[in-house]
C-alpha cells in the first residue's frame, strides 16, 4: 500500500495470464506438429516448455520420447528429473507417470541409486497425498527390490495418519501376499496364507480401524481380503455324454475360455482323439462354465468309453456310456467348504470364529454397521452355513434395510447363500421356491439335477449359465419376472417348462424354444399372452410341437 | 521527546494489548487517523512476552512496586472552565504477589552476560530493552512454523509469510553505529512502508512494532549469524547435554520469549479468522500444539483426540474407541439429535458423561482434556458446546485443534499494532496519559493531556482497564487469575520427539479449587533454550498464586535441588526456575460499572482465564462496530498485485525498499495478479 492506490480488477490480469498461456501453447504445437522436421534437440525444448506448464499433453510426450530416442546418449538423470518438475505441477498426470515408467524401463536406467530417489520420489509425493494411487502403483513397482518390513512400515505410517485408504492397506496386501490374485494356487493348498503371528497383526489393525470408524470400507474390505486366498485354479468338475444329442459337455469349476485352435481341453472317444470344435454352452467365444464338443456318432453296442483331459492341471476324467443308456455322466463330489466363500478355506477356523466375536461384539454399538453385516455374514456362511442360516438370512436382511443402494448386490450375496445350502441337499431334484433369489448361482453344481423348481424368486431371466444343466428334465420358473428367453442355450433334456404366472406378453419372446430338442410341456398359466388375441394360436405356430398350457 | 505529535486524531488508544491493538488496526484499516500510545516500554501490556532478562526486570519491578504518589498535577491547570477532567492512573496495579524461585546454583549467574545484551541492561532496576519491542532477535528464517491461509499441509516447512517484504531478513546486519542511534530515538521500523515510518521517524514518536521489527540493538559483533544460533547453546551442552544452568538460561536469555499470559489459538477460533481475514498472519508463524494430555491416577497420559489418534492408540481397548469415536461424532451434531440429551439438560456434563456407557478413564479424557469444563458447574449443553467446538478445531491445520504463536502469544497483539502502522497510525511508547478532558456541555470526551502537558483531540478514546483510576473503578469487581511460568529440564510425559507442544488439564485436587490448565512449550517455539522446556499453570485465583499452583507443580515435577531426592521423584521433571504471580482479570465487567465514562470513551478487558482468544477478539469487534457501525471490520488488505502506482507519487528512495519485483511499479501493471481478488477500501 502507501502511495497513492487504484483498484484494478483481478480477473483482467488473470485473464491475460491465461491468454498468454494459451497462446505459447499454441506457438509451440504449432511449430512441433508443423509440416517441417523440427530437430530433436527443439522438439525437447518445445515440448518442455508446454508440458512443464502442463503435463497431460499426450502428444508432446511421445513426441518427447521420439526425439530423445533419437538423441541417444546418457539423458535418463536429466529426463527424470524434468518429469519430476510436471509431477511437482500435476501429481496426478498420467502421461507424466508413464514417461517416468518409459524412462526407467531404458537399459541402465533402473540402477540402485535410482531406486533410491523412486522410492523418495514416492514418499515426497504421498507425504502430500497419501491417496495418490500413481505415486502408490509406482512405489508397488519398486517395492519387489525393497525391504519388504520397511515398506510394511511405510504403508503403516501413512495408515496412521489416515486409514480410509485403499491403496496403503493394498499395498500391504500386496507384500504380504505377493501371489494373491494370479490364480498360482492349487485348489486345497494354503497359497497365499499369511503365517498365523504375521496375520493376528493384520487382524489387530484392521479391527482398531473398523473399531474406530465402522464405516469406513477400505478396513472392511482389507479383513476380508487378509482372511481369503487366491481362488483355486479352474478345474473340470463334471462330463457329461448325451447319445441321442451326440455331444460330450465338460463343466468347469470356473469359467474358462478354450481356444478353438490350440485346445487345453481334449477328448477322445475309446481311444481316438474327438476333432471337436469346442464351443461354449452359451455360442459365444467367451469364458463359460459349460463347453460343449460333437460327437461322431457312437456305436450302439458296445460300450462308448470317453476321456477328458485339461492341460493346465492334467487331470483326466473318464466317462463309460454302456450299451443301451442313453446318458452317462461323472461329476466331483461336493465339499460344502467350496460353496460357501471359498477363498476362506484359509484361515483356521479359530482365527474366523475370534472374527466373528469381533464382529458381533462390534454389531451390538453399531447394529446397523454395513461392512460389520456382511462380514459377519460371510465369515458364518463359511463357518456353519447350515447350523446358523437363521443368523446369517437375519444379518443379511438387515443389511439390505441399511444400505438400499446395495440392495442388489445384498440380494445376489443371498441368493448365492440360497443356492448353496439347496445344493448341499440336493438329490435328483432340487427346490429353491419363494427364496427371493435374484439370480441362480451354482448352476455349475447342479448338472446332474433332473428338476429345478425356483418359483415365487425374483428372476427376470431364464439364467444364461443354464447350459450345464445337462440333464435337467423339468424346469420350474412360475411367479419370477421372467420377459423372455433371451440368451439361455437350449436344454438338450428339458421336457417340461413352466412360466406360469411371469409377465410374458408376447409370443416370439419364447420363440428360441424351439431349439430345445426334447420340450414337450409349455406352462404359462396366467401370462398376459393366454390372454392376448392371438397369443396363442401365433405360439403355437412357433412351437409346433409343443403342448402349451394356459390354465 | 514526542511532545510535537500532531494535536489531532480520529481516535486514541491507550494500551497496546490484545483488544486495543486490534482495534487500532481495524480503525487505521478503516481510514481513521490513530495514535497508540502505552506508557510502558514494551508492547503488549499484560499480553507482553518477554526475552528472559526482560522478565526479570518485569519480576523486580512488580515485586517493589515503588509508590510515586507525588504526582506532578501541573496538567490539571490546562482544564478549561467548561471542561472536567477524568484522571488516568500511572500505577499499574494488575499483577501482585509476585514470588520467584530459583532451583539452580544462582549464584554462579552473577556476573554472566547476557549474549547480546547490552551493558546497560544489567542496571538493577532498569528495565531491560529500552525503547525496543521485547522480542529476540529472530535470526533464525529456518523456524519451522505454519503459514496461516494455506490450509491443508500441516506439514508445510515455515516459510515466514512476510517474506516477500521480510523484516525478518533486513535485519541479519544492523551496524554497530546505528544501534546507538536506535536506543536512544526508537528508531525506524526496517524498510516499513512509508507513511507510517516517514511520520514515526520524523515526529521521534515511536518504532513501528512488528515481530522482527525490533531494531536490533545487539552489539554489531555479537548480533548472532543464522548457523550461530544452533551452534551457541549446543557448545555448552556437548558434554551433558540434559544439565542446564541458571547462568546458561541467564546467557541465553535472549534466544527466547516467555509470555506473561498463558493462551493457544482454536484454529477455527475467532482470532485466527481476523488473522487470515486481515492478513495480518503473515507477520507471524506458528506452530501446531502437538498433542492433549490427561492427569489421571498420578500419572500424564496422552489423549486421542482424532480419528488418526484413536486409531493408533495403545491405551484404548477396541470397544473404547467405539465408544469414544461414537461421542465425539455425536458431538459434533449434537443440536441434530435432541433426544439423545435433553433428558440431561439440568444435569452436569459429568453427569452426562456417567450415561453414556464411557468407561472412566474415557469420561476423563472427554470431561477434562477435550471439553476442558468444570466436573461440578457445567452444564451439558455447556459441556457439548465445548467438546463440539474442540472436535471442529482438529484438522484444520494438524491432529489438535491448537496452534501457538512462534515466539510466544506477545507477537499477536504487535502484530495488529503493525497492521496499524502500515495504515498510518501513530505509535508511542513510554507516553503516558494523564487525563481524558470531558466537555462539560456535551457530556463527551474531546482530548487527552499526556505527560508533556500536550493536549490530543480525538473523537474516540479506547482505554485499556489497568489505565483507569481508583475513583473511576470503585464499583468493578474484579476477578484475578493465578499464574506460575516454571522452566523444566523434561517433558511432562516424554516420548519420541523432544518438540512437543503439550496442552494439559489438571483437574481439581480438591473439590474447591479450579481445574489447573498446564501448557509446556518446547525449544522450538522460541520460548526457552534447548534442552529446556516453559511451562505455564494457569487457574481462576482463589489464593495467591503459589497458594493456589504449587500443589499441582508439586504432583507434576520435582522441586528438589540437590541429587538426594528419591527415586520416583527422578523420573519427574526438574524445576529450574519459576515465578508465580496473580494478574487481574477485568474481563467480563460491564461499562456501566465504571464510574462517570462518557460515551465515546471505551475501555477494554486485560487477558481473561480462558484458553482462546475469543473474547478479546469479540470486544475489539464490539467496540469497533459501535464506533463506526458502518464500516468493515478489518477487511483483508489490498493485494500488491492489485495496486497500481501513480508515476508521480513514486519516490525514488521506495523503490530501493520494496525491492520485490511485483511491488515494482512499472511491473505491477503487467504482471500476474492474485487469485485473491483483495478490494482495496482505503482512498487517500
Amino acid at each position: 500500500m502507501h502511495g497513492r492506490l487504484k483498484l484494478r480488477p483481478p480477473d483482467a490480469a488473470r485473464r491475460r495470464q491465461r491468454e498468454e498461456k494459451l497462446r505459447h501453447y499454441r506457438e509451440a504445437m504449432d511449430a512441433l506438429l508443423g509440416e517441417l522436421g523440427v530437430p530433436p534437440a527443439q522438439v525437447l525444448s518445445l515440448t518442455g516448455s508446454v508440458l512443464a506448464a502442463n503435463p497431460d499433453v499426450g502428444t508432446c510426450w511421445n513426441l518427447r520420447r521420439r526425439a530423445l530416442a533419437a538423441l541417444g546418449g546418457d539423458w535418463v538423470p536429466s529426463e527424470l528429473s524434468f518429469v519430476a518438475q510436471c509431477l511437482a505441477v500435476n501429481p496426478k498426470s498420467y502421461g507424466a507417470w508413464h514417461q517416468r515408467r518409459w524412462a526407467l524401463a531404458r537399459p541402465g536406467a533402473a540402477a540402485p541409486p535410482g531406486g533410491r530417489e523412486e522410492l523418495a520420489l514416492c514418499e515426497r509425493l504421498l507425504g502430500a497425498d497419501p491417496r495418490n494411487f500413481h505415486a502408490w502403483e509406482h512405489r508397488r513397482a519398486l517395492a519387489v527390490q525393497q525391504d519388504a518390513e520397511a515398506e510394511l512400515a511405510f504403508a503403516g505410517a501413512l495408515l496412521s495418519r489416515d486409514f480410509s485408504n485403499f491403496s496403503a492397506w493394498h499395498h500391504r496386501l500386496r507384500l504380504l501376499a505377493p501371489a494373491r490374485g494370479q490364480g498360482t494356487g492349487t485348489g486345497t493348498g494354503t497359497a497365499g496364507a499369511l503365517p498365523a503371528p504375521r496375520l493376528r497383526e493384520e487382524l489387530e489393525l484392521v479391527q482398531n480401524a473398523v473399531f474406530t470408524d465402522p464405516t469406513d470400507q477400505s478396513a472392511w474390505v482389507y479383513l476380508r481380503c487378509i482372511l481369503s486366498r487366491a481362488p483355486p485354479p479352474p478345474r473340470v468338475i463334471c462330463v457329461h455324454v448325451d447319445r441321442e444329442d451326440a455331444t460330450l459337455a465338460v463343466i468347469f469349476s470356473r469359467p474358462v475360455k478354450v481356444n478353438p485352435e490350440r485346445p487345453e481341453l481334449t477328448a477322445t472317444l475309446d481311444g481316438s482323439a474327438l476333432p471337436g470344435p469346442w464351443r461354449s454352452a452359451e455360442g459365444r467365444p467367451r469364458p463359460s462354465h459349460t463347453w460343449l464338443c460333437d460327437l461322431p456318432a457312437p456305436p450302439t453296442e458296445s460300450p462308448a468309453h470317453l476321456e477328458v483331459t485339461w492341460a493346465p492341471d492334467s487331470a483326466l476324467r473318464e466317462v463309460t456310456l454302456q450299451r443301451g443308456e442313453d446318458e452317462a455322466w461323472w461329476q466331483e463330489p461336493i465339499v460344502e467348504r467350496e460353496l460357501f466363500w471359498p477363498e476362506l478355506g484359509v484361515a483356521d477356523a479359530q482365527v474366523l470364529q475370534e472374527q466373528v466375536q469381533m464382529c458381533q461384539e462390534l454389531l451390538e454399538l453399531e447394529p446397523q454397521s454395513r461392512g460389520c453385516l456382511l462380514t459377519l455374514a460371510l465369515l458364518l456362511a463359511a463357518l456353519e452355513p447350515r447350523g446358523r442360516a437363521r443368523e446369517i438370512r437375519e444379518h443379511l436382511a438387515t443389511l439390505r434395510d441399511a444400505d438400499p443402494l446395495r440392495a442388489g448386490f445384498v440380494a445376489d450375496v443371498r441368493s448365492r447363500f440360497e443356492a448353496a445350502l439347496a445344493v448341499l441337499g440336493a438329490g435328483e431334484g432340487l427346490s429353491l421356491s419363494n427364496k427371493g433369489l435374484t439370480s441362480v448361482p451354482l448352476l455349475e453344481r447342479m448338472s446332474a439335477l433332473t428338476r429345478l423348481e425356483l418359483p415365487g424368486n425374483e428372476l427376470r431371466a431364464l439364467p444364461a449359465a443354464l447350459g450345464a444343466l445337462r440333464r435337467l428334465t423339468e424346469l420350474d420358473l412360475s411367479g419370477n419376472h421372467v420377459t423372455e428367453v433371451g440368451a439361455a442355450p437350449p436344454l438338450p433334456r428339458l421336457r417340461l417348462l413352466r412360466l406360469d404366472r411371469n409377465p410374458i406378453g408376447h409370443a416370439p419372446a419364447l420363440a428360441p424354444l424351439a431349439a430345445w430338442p426334447r420340450l414337450a410341456l409349455l406352462g404359462l398359466a396366467d401370462t398376459p399372452l393366454g390372454s392376448a388375441p392371438g397369443g396363442p394360436a401365433q405360439l403355437a405356430e412357433l412351437l409346433p410341437g409343443v403342448d402349451v398350457t394356459f390354465s | 521527546m514526542a511532545d510535537n505529535l500532531p494535536t489531532e486524531f480520529d481516535v486514541v488508544v491507550v494500551g497496546t494489548g490484545l483488544p486495543e491493538s486490534i482495534i487500532a488496526a481495524a480503525c487505521a484499516r478503516s481510514g481513521q487517523r490513530v495514535l497508540h500510545v502505552d506508557s510502558r516500554n514494551y508492547y503488549g501490556g499484560n499480553w507482553a512476552s518477554f526475552s528472559f532478562s526482560g522478565l526479570l526486570s518485569w519480576i523486580k519491578e512488580n515485586q517493589q512496586k515503588a509508590d510515586l504518589s507525588d504526582e506532578c498535577e501541573d496538567w490539571r491547570k490546562l482544564i478549561l472552565e467548561d471542561e472536567e477532567a477524568i484522571p488516568l492512573s500511572s500505577k499499574d496495579k494488575t499483577i501482585q504477589h509476585v514470588e520467584d524461585f530459583c532451583f539452580g546454583d544462582q549464584d554462579s549467574a552473577e556476573g554472566v552476560e547476557e549474549a547480546g545484551a547490552l551493558p546497560k541492561l544489567h542496571v538493577p532496576g532498569a528495565l531491560a530493552a529500552q525503547g525496543e519491542s521485547p522480542g529476540p532477535e529472530k535470526e533464525s528464517p529456518a523456524v519451522e512454523g505454519i503459514p496461516l491461509g494455506s490450509q491443508g499441509s500441516p506439514a508445510v516447512e515455515g516459510i515466514p509469510l512476510g517474506s516477500q517484504e521480510s523484516p525478518a531478513v533486513e535485519e541479519a546486519s544492523p551496524g554497530s553505529e546505528k544501534e546507538n542511534a536506535a536506543v536512544e530515538s526508537p528508531g525506524e521500523e526496517p524498510q516499513s512502508c512509508s507513511e507510517a515510518a516517514r511520520a514515526a521517524a520524523g515526529d521521534g514518536a515511536g518504532a513501528a512494532p512488528g515481530p522482527g521489527a525490533a531494531p536490533s540493538t545487539a552489539d554489531g559483533d555479537s548480533a548472532p549469524q543464522p548457523a550461530k544460533t544452533e551452534a551457541a547453546p549446543s557448545e555448552n551442552a556437548a558434554q551433558e547435554p540434559k544439565k542446564i544452568t541458571y547462568s546458561q538460561i541467564v546467557r541465553e536469555g535472549r534466544r527466547f520469549n516467555v509470555d506473561l499470559v498463558s493462551k493457544l489459538l482454536y484454529s477455527r477460533g475467532l482470532l485466527i479468522d481476523l488473522l487470515i481475514k486481515s492478513n495480518v498472519s503473515r507477520y507471524a508463524e506458528f506452530k501446531n500444539a502437538t498433542r492433549v494430555l490427561a492427569f489421571r491416577e498420578g500419572k500424564v497420559e496422552q489423549v486421542p483426540c482424532s480419528r488418526a489418534d484413536v486409531f493408533n492408540s495403545r491405551q484404548l481397548t477396541m470397544v473404547e474407541k467405539r465408544m469414544l469415536m461414537k461421542f465425539l461424532t455425536f458431538c459434533l451434531d449434537y443440536e441434530q439429535h435432541p433426544e439423545e440429551y435433553q433428558e440431561h439438560e439440568s444435569s452436569t456434563f459429568a453427569e452426562f458423561l456417567q450415561t453414556r456407557k464411557l468407561t472412566p478413564s474415557l469420561q476423563h479424557f472427554i470431561l477434562h482434556s477435550i471439553a476442558m469444563v468444570a466436573q461440578t458447574e457445567s452444564s451439558t449443553l455447556e459441556g457439548l458446546q465445548a467438546t463440539k467446538k474442540f472436535l471442529q478445531c482438529l484438522g484444520r491445520y494438524g491432529n489438535t485443534p491448537f496452534l501457538f504463536p512462534l515466539y510466544g502469544q506477545g507477537e499477536i497483539p504487535q502484530c495488529f499494532c503493525r497492521l496499524c502502522a502500515v495504515f498510518g497510525g501513530i505509535y508511542c511508547l513510554r507516553h503516558a496519559v494523564r487525563c481524558l478532558v470531558l466537555d462539560r456541555a456535551s457530556g463527551r470526551c474531546k482530548a487527552i493531556v499526556d505527560q508533556f502537558g500536550q493536549r490530543i483531540s480525538a473523537n474516540y478514546f479506547i482505554v485499556e482497564d489497568s489505565y483507569l483510576s481508583e475513583s473511576t473503578c470503585t464499583n468493578v469487581c474484579y476477578r484475578q487469575i493465578s499464574r506460575a511460568v516454571l522452566i523444566t529440564d523434561q517433558s511432562v510425559l516424554n516420548t519420541d520427539s523432544e518438540q512437543q507442544v503439550s496442552i494439559l488439564t489438571v483437574p481439581p485436587l480438591e473439590p474447591a479449587m479450579a481445574a489447573v490448565r498446564v501448557i509446556e512449550l518446547c525449544s522450538s517455539t522460541m520460548t526457552c533454550m534447548k534442552d529446556t522446556y516453559l511451562v505455564h499453570l494457569t487457574c481462576p485465583s482463589t489464593k495467591t498464586a503459589r497458594e493456589d499452583l504449587e500443589p499441582v507443580v508439586q504432583k507434576l515435577f520435582n522441586l528438589n535441588t540437590e541429587k538426594e531426592t528419591e527415586n520416583e521423584e527422578l523420573e519427574k521433571p526438574r524445576v529450574l526456575w519459576a515465578v508465580y504471580f496473580n494478574m487481574r482479570d477485568s474481563s467480563g465487567v460491564e461499562k456501566s460499572s465504571y464510574a462517570g465514562l462518557p460515551s465515546n470513551v471505551y475501555v477494554c478487558s486485560g487477558p481473561d482465564s480462558a484458553l482462546g482468544n475469543d473474547c478479546a477478539v469479540k470486544q475489539a469487534e464490539t467496540i469497533f462496530r459501535e464506533m463506526f457501525p458502518a464500516e468493515e471490520f478489518c477487511p483483508p488488505p489490498p493485494n500488491p498485485e492489485d495496486i497500481i502506482y501513480d508515476e508521480d507519487e513514486i519516490e525514488p528512495e521506495e523503490s530501493g525498499l520494496n525491492n520485490s519485483p511485483e511491488t515494482k511499479p512499472e511491473t505491477s501493471a503487467e504482471e500476474s495478479s492474485s487469485e485473491g481478488g483483495a478490494a482495496v477500501t482505503k482512498e487517500e
